[in-house]
């Protein structure tokens, strides 16, 4: 991994056109502000891999599971 | 003249796709979703269709195309909170403000639990976003107190 050093206030580029900038160093956290293209998706890591689970689990539903729940809204 | 190029299966205007759960099905070119960077924990998927069910339901099956094991439960949050509403800026939204809200279509992702289909439940917090026009799809992530990724969509 790719280790920098930062003040209050300076940023990094990464590639042509993603800007992180440090805004605010407070104790423990710290704030970061990213300039990104709309593609770019940017997301906090435990987010990520929260997302990541709830995907696969959704993908895990049994069509016969579905057929029953459907009788719901007839 | 035709090329031979046009003449490629790939460039039909209609294919054949085997789905997970409704055999195989003939769908257009475009009716093609294309997520660009595919769905967390599926970034292989990057072509989506959606189909519908042969039974009566809000829910509709979000088919992947590139790989056949893998479909999804999707309805409109409509059916499931009054005013479900998308947050300007969400990330992947910025450039949608400028496009017609009625080429947006909004869809939720359902989980069913194996053999506990009652405590199914709709991720409000991760939607998914399709432009109609477009036909590109995101799943956005909503920074939004009450919209929980295990709404529960019956009551017990």
């Amino acid at each position: 991994m790719l280790i920098l050093t930062r003040k209050l206030g300076e940023a990094l580029l990464i590639g042509k056109d993603i800007r992180v900038v440090v805004l605010e160093v407070r104790g423990k956290q710290v704030r970061i502000g990213i300039a990104a293209p709309d593609e770019v998706v940017v997301l906090r890591e435990e987010v990520h891999q929260r997302l990541t689970q709830e995907n696969l689990q959704a993908s895990a539903f049994q069509y016969r599971d579905l057929e029953e729940v459907s009788k719901s809204w007839r | 003249m035709i090329s031979p190029v046009e003449n490629k299966p790939s460039e039909a205007r209609s294919l054949t796709i085997t789905t997970r759960d409704l055999g195989q099905r003939q769908v257009e070119r475009e009716e093609i979703i294309v997520f660009p960077v595919g769905l967390p924990g599926f970034e292989d998927c990057l072509h989506f269709v959606l189909l519908e069910y042969s039974f009566t339901s809000p829910f509709l099956c979000l088919q992947s195309v590139d790989r056949p094991e893998v479909a999804f439960v999707v309805t409109d949050p409509v059916h499931l909170v009054a005013d479900f509403s998308l947050k300007p800026g969400a990330a992947g939204l910025k450039d949608w403000n400028l496009e017609d809200p009625r080429n947006i279509r909004v869809l939720v992702i359902l989980t069913i639990p194996p053999g506990r289909p009652r405590d199914m439940t709709a991720n409000l917090m991760a939607p998914l976003v399709v432009n109609l026009r477009t036909h590109r799809g995101f799943q956005v992530v909503l920074d939004k107190p009450g919209y929980s990724s295990h709404h529960q969509v019956l009551r017990k």
